[in-house]
């Protein structure tokens, strides 16, 4: 880069301050993981011991075991959890993207009878808060018959109220001129969709499906209701399984599945950055 | 019981496309297992296996001969063979009647109650549903349970602890199976109260040796006082690891701390405030804001202000001895055997206030009002209750207290110490939760009156407020 | 200019006679298009949604809906008078204020922080995302954990320090903070996120423009960078306030609304009366309520930042 490159001592000096602030947040962000980490590498009883006053045991385990995550895979089957979830999450995802993908293009580009309504009607959709339709999603679901069903886990949020409004102000920033060009050369509406729109669309499809894969993979309440066979019980409501103070939680299994967890979608999320990151807009796009 | 998967692997270079093809391949996979299982649930019918006890104490018509499938809704035990007994119970039933199937699904205990509410509400719940005996009375008066009456012996109905069986039953009627009874402590880390020569609380199998709650205090302020200066601080007392832990996480415990300022044959305002509620059991006002009640909370909440005792759910406390008391129920005893603790530790009576209190509930099995197999789920309760099968749980798998008279008969450690002592607190000092249409209302209202309480908030201001509420509250049932 | 003119007025004409031509393919690929969206949302929210609206007007126990009773908008004129509903209605604006106000600045600083590529970035990027694929219960009982009166691992920290320790969660004036700062470091990286997908599309010409004039540092940031990100800093603003207003499991988990109401909101408030209090019927009319504010608030918010969001 051009810029860097012509650095004067002072841009060295906030160079480098940057880089400290860059370093402090860094280890704000990970002490609590560091914590979570030691504590899964301890003995349960071991896990709360050391906690106060202050010292390296609090985050260093004295005695480490591999023991929790043993235990999690071999005793409570939390590998069938992780490929419930992930299956979840997949489909999720995919459908999601195809979902919102069309609905943003018809909305950010589109006027119809009705297309005001409509898309006021998905705003509203964006803040309903899921404990108010808890009961009659419930109701819902059942009555479709997809209780117990991996389907009953990712179709009620597939069409993903936030991921329509999040393509469809994409959708808009897209140039005019570019379906017009592709109108004169007779292209059809899908053609244009699928040729022109989508692929401007990437950045976009990219954070709606992170959105999407986050909130799948995360979920709880829902597949805690939804779901009865223990075989298809997914990753947070395992995790649960270790947390219940009355019942003497089993803290050392607790934080290993949590890191286990939140490791799958840690490195898709590092692997997808660099993608993202990495300039995907073509520049001079943007309208 | 759950097939084991490896996590999928991530080799260290992928491309995005082979990502994304394996991610893929995943889905389908996952797909077709799922379609697989779904076919693959038609067993051929194997010739009954008769069960040894037959149905005893079940007493309803004939069982259908019609293929069903028997869902059961219950708590996930800590212990893996507490889960496994019932998986090895179910399979001897389904082995005695092939063409019932049962489904038998786990939640966390902290998750069971607003599942069973959803289930309730979405119309198709579970055959059989196990609940937390203190809630008992919403699920009747909400009609979301079956009587068991007509379908389980008389002798076993009156075979049921008193505190146990008022709970679980109404107009005369038995509503839950009695599954198990707990009763409150006093456990005690011996070596602490001797490192610091504080005079220890009696250990003794009879509770009318309990010291006061003010000795009791005065012991923990002493351990406090002698602490004075050293590094590595133990708390008097532990906090409550029920629900959510810390201060206003279980009115089962807490809720001892109102009531046992009562006596039910002390003047009106005593009597009510041991009452709790009123008769019918839609008035909080008078009851839970009585003076009496007050003076109760002012003495917990001085448990937090003398600092005898944390502000926060702090798990594992007592077990790693960084607590010297723990008030708790009588499976304290089994867990500190289990974990092996490292320390010395007795077992005192729970402490006396004018009433010495312990709320005597526990879990319980109810048919729900909406299962279409209702004899078939009472069969099924029956057997898990009967006899041989409770013996073995409360002998080896569990260790909580039987809630049926006769079976103390047949456990030899209800003749020992710390046991006798549970048995003791059982028949003398243990009272039913208060029994009102809004159980769960009641409870949640007075756990965050008392959670604010033990934080600074004015007792008898805070309770008034929460009488206030619950008496809103429990308007819809009168 | 003027060929653009014109280009566009031909294409205006032309699309015009295609849209004569085959309207009826047109059509069918929008239906097709937005069916299942529709569909979707019709099936799983606004039904459901239109379902809670009908509760509202009813006296509904969440354990026996058959016995249910219609009492108008009895609910609603018990909410209007009910003080821990507008108490927990004032936590969620603060709490969503609070958030905005803080949450938003900082990710924006930190993504053009990020964007410069300095030493240290890959890390702090991987450090910042990392509560997003965390499930937000295990985050709350780490935190809680740490967040302990007297013998947490922030209060360790803070008497290693020589400080008086800290009450947290226990006290009514710092619980909300405390919430909140939970919230902040659970979802900034996913404002970072976005605020870094905008700066993307910056041309690099603007910066060097900017370099020529002499403009840099947070004069840059404040006057060229911020103003080109109007539209980005709304659909972060927008996504911070719809997750604000939701929020549920930290309190869930850490505070149960405690102590003292001080951290109970409005959708853990509706939670109460639905599943502790089997309130059905009340619970559905807090809900309608809180749509219908969180409706106004968004509406006026988009006027505040004057953009070209429709509803």
């Amino acid at each position: 880069m051009a810029l860097s490159s012509a650095a004067t001592p002072g841009e060295r000096v906030r160079r480098r301050l940057g880089s400290l602030v860059l370093l402090a947040v860094t280890v704000v962000f990970f002490f609590p993981y560091l914590w979570m980490l030691a504590s899964s590498l301890k003995p349960t009883a071991d896990v709360f011991k050391y906690g106060f006053p202050l010292s390296w045991k609090t985050f260093l385990p004295p005695h480490p075991t591999l023991e929790n995550y043993a235990t999690i895979f071999s005793e409570f089957g939390f590998g069938r959890n992780l490929l419930n979830s992930l299956i979840v999450v997949v489909c999720q995802v995919v459908l999601t993207l195809v979902v919102c993908a069309g609905a943003g293009f018809v909305f950010g580009r589109f006027r119809f009878r009705g297309s005001r309504v409509l898309f006021g009607l998905v705003m509203v959709a964006s803040f309903i808060p899921f404990e108010v339709v808890m009961v009659p999603m419930y109701v819902v679901t059942r009555e479709l018959r997809l209780t117990d069903t991996y389907a009953g886990l990712f179709l009620p949020w597939v069409a993903n109220a936030i991921g329509i409004f999040l393509i469809r102000q994409s959708v808009q920033e897209v140039p005019r001129s570019l379906d017009e060009a592709a109108a004169i050369d007779g292209a059809s509406t899908w053609r244009t969709f699928v040729q022109i729109i989508l692929p401007n669309l990437r950045p976009a499809l990219l954070t709606v499906g992170l959105i999407s894969a986050v909130a799948g993979w995360n979920q709880f309440l829902w597949p805690l209701i939804a779901v009865q066979d223990p075989d298809k019980q997914v990753v947070q409501v395992a995790i649960a399984t270790f947390t219940d103070p009355g019942q003497l939680p089993t803290w050392g299994e607790l934080f290993a599945a949590a890191s286990v967890a939140a490791l799958p979608l840690l490195i898709i999320f590092l692997f997808l950055q660099r993608y993202y990151i990495r300039g995907v807009v073509t520049s001079g796009m943007k309208g | 019981m759950h097939p084991s998967h490896q996590p999928p692997s991530h080799r260290p270079a992928i491309t995005r496309r082979r990502f994304l093809g394996a991610l893929g391949a995943l889905g389908t996979a996952g797909a077709v297992g799922a379609a697989a299982t779904a076919c693959g649930s038609a067993a051929p019918v194997a010739a009954p296996i008769a069960l040894p006890d037959g149905l005893w104490p079940y007493t309803g018509p004939a069982l259908t001969k019609q293929r069903i499938t028997l869902r059961v809704l219950r708590q996930q035990f800590p212990i893996k063979v507490q889960d496994q007994y019932f998986t090895k119970l179910f399979a001897q039933f389904t082995a005695a009647y092939p063409n019932l199937r049962i489904e038998d699904q786990t939640v966390p205990f902290g998750e069971l109650s607003q599942k069973a509410q959803l289930a309730i509400a979405g119309g198709s719940p579970p055959d059989i549903i196990l609940t937390f005996g203190d809630f008992m009375p919403e699920y009747v008066a909400n009609n979301a349970a079956v009587p068991l009456d007509d379908l389980i012996a008389r002798d076993f109905i009156e075979d049921i602890v008193t505190p146990t069986r008022t709970l679980h039953s109404h107009d005369g009627k038995l509503y839950a199976m009695p599954w198990e009874q707990q009763i409150l402590a006093h456990f005690y880390n011996a070596d602490v109260f001797a490192k610091y020569r504080v005079e220890a609380p009696p250990v003794s199998d009879d509770p009318a040796d309990a010291w006061t709650w003010e000795r009791t205090r005065d012991a923990w302020r002493e351990l406090e006082e002698a602490q004075r200066g050293d590094d590595r601080r133990l708390w008097s007392l532990a906090p409550s690891i029920m629900g959510p832990g810390g201060p206003g996480s279980s009115y089962w415990f807490e809720g001892i701390f109102l009531r046992s300022a009562g006596d039910k044959s002390g003047t009106e305002s005593e009597r009510r405030t041991f009452e709790a509620v009123s008769a019918d059991g839609t008035t909080a006002r008078g009851y839970v804001d009585t003076p009496e009640a007050a003076a109760g909370m002012e003495y917990y909440q001085s448990l937090f202000t003398d600092r005898l005792t944390p502000r926060a759910g702090l798990p594992n406390a007592w077990y790693d001895g960084r607590a010297a008391s723990f008030i708790n129920a009588d499976t304290t005893a089994l867990r500190a055997q289990q974990l092996k603790v490292k320390f010395r530790w007795a077992v005192a009576p729970v402490p006396t206030g004018k009433t010495q209190f312990s709320h005597g509930s526990g879990a319980g099995f109810f048919v729900a009002s909406a299962s279409k197999h209702v004899p078939e789920a009472a069969a099924l309760l029956a057997f898990l209750h009967n006899d041989a099968n409770r013996m073995t749980w409360h002998s080896e798998v569990r260790g909580t207290l039987p809630a049926r008279k006769s079976l103390f008969e047949r456990l030899p450690r209800y003749r020992q110490h710390p046991y006798k002592l549970m048995l003791n607190t059982l028949e003398k000092c243990a009272y039913p939760p208060p029994a009102t249409p809004g159980a769960l209302s009641y409870q949640y209202v007075l756990n965050s009156a008392i959670k604010d309480i033990a934080l600074g908030a004015a007792p008898a201001e805070r309770l008034t407020r929460a009488a206030t509420k619950l008496d809103t509250l429990l308007a819809r049932y009168r | 200019m003027t060929t653009q003119a014109l280009r566009t007025d031909a294409v205006r004409r032309r699309t015009a006679s295609t849209a004569v031509r085959a309207p009826r393919s047109h059509k069918l690929t929008l239906g097709i298009l937005l069916a299942p969206a529709c569909a979707g949302l019709a099936i799983f929210q606004l039904g459901p949604l239109v379902y809670a609206l009908l509760n509202s007007l009813r006296q509904v126990s969440l354990l026996d809906l058959t016995r249910s009773k219609y009492v108008g908008l009895a609910n609603y004129a018990e909410l209007l008078q009910d003080m821990t509903f507008w108490h927990s209605m004032g936590n969620t604006l603060l709490y969503v204020v609070g958030k905005l106000a803080v949450q938003v600045p900082l990710a924006f600083a930190l993504a053009v922080l990020l964007d410069r590529k300095l030493r240290g970035t890959a890390l702090a990027r991987a450090a910042l995302f990392a509560p997003l694929v965390t499930s937000g219960a295990v985050i709350a009982v780490i935190w809680n954990l740490m967040y302990f009166p007297d013998t947490g691992l922030f209060n360790a920290i803070i008497d290693w320090s020589g400080l008086p320790t800290q009450p947290f969660l226990t006290s009514s004036a710092q619980a909300l903070p405390a919430i909140l700062l939970v919230g902040i470091w659970e979802d900034i990286g996913f404002s970072v996120l976005i605020f870094l997908a905008g700066l993307q599309a910056v041309p690099a010409s603007v910066y060097e423009a900017a370099e020529l004039d002499g403009v840099r540092g947070f004069r840059l940031a404040r006057f060229v960078t911020l103003p080109l990100l109007r539209r980005t800093t709304m659909v972060v603003t927008f996504m911070a306030t719809v997750f604000s207003f939701r929020v549920f499991t930290p309190i869930f988990v850490m505070t149960q609304g405690g102590p003292d109401n001080a951290t109970n909101n409005a959708v853990y408030f509706m939670y109460q009366q639905a599943f502790q209090f089997s309130n059905l019927g009340y619970a559905s009319a807090v809900g309608v309520t809180v749509i219908i504010l969180v409706a106004g608030l968004l509406a006026i918010q988009a006027r505040l930042l004057r953009t070209d969001l429709e509803y």
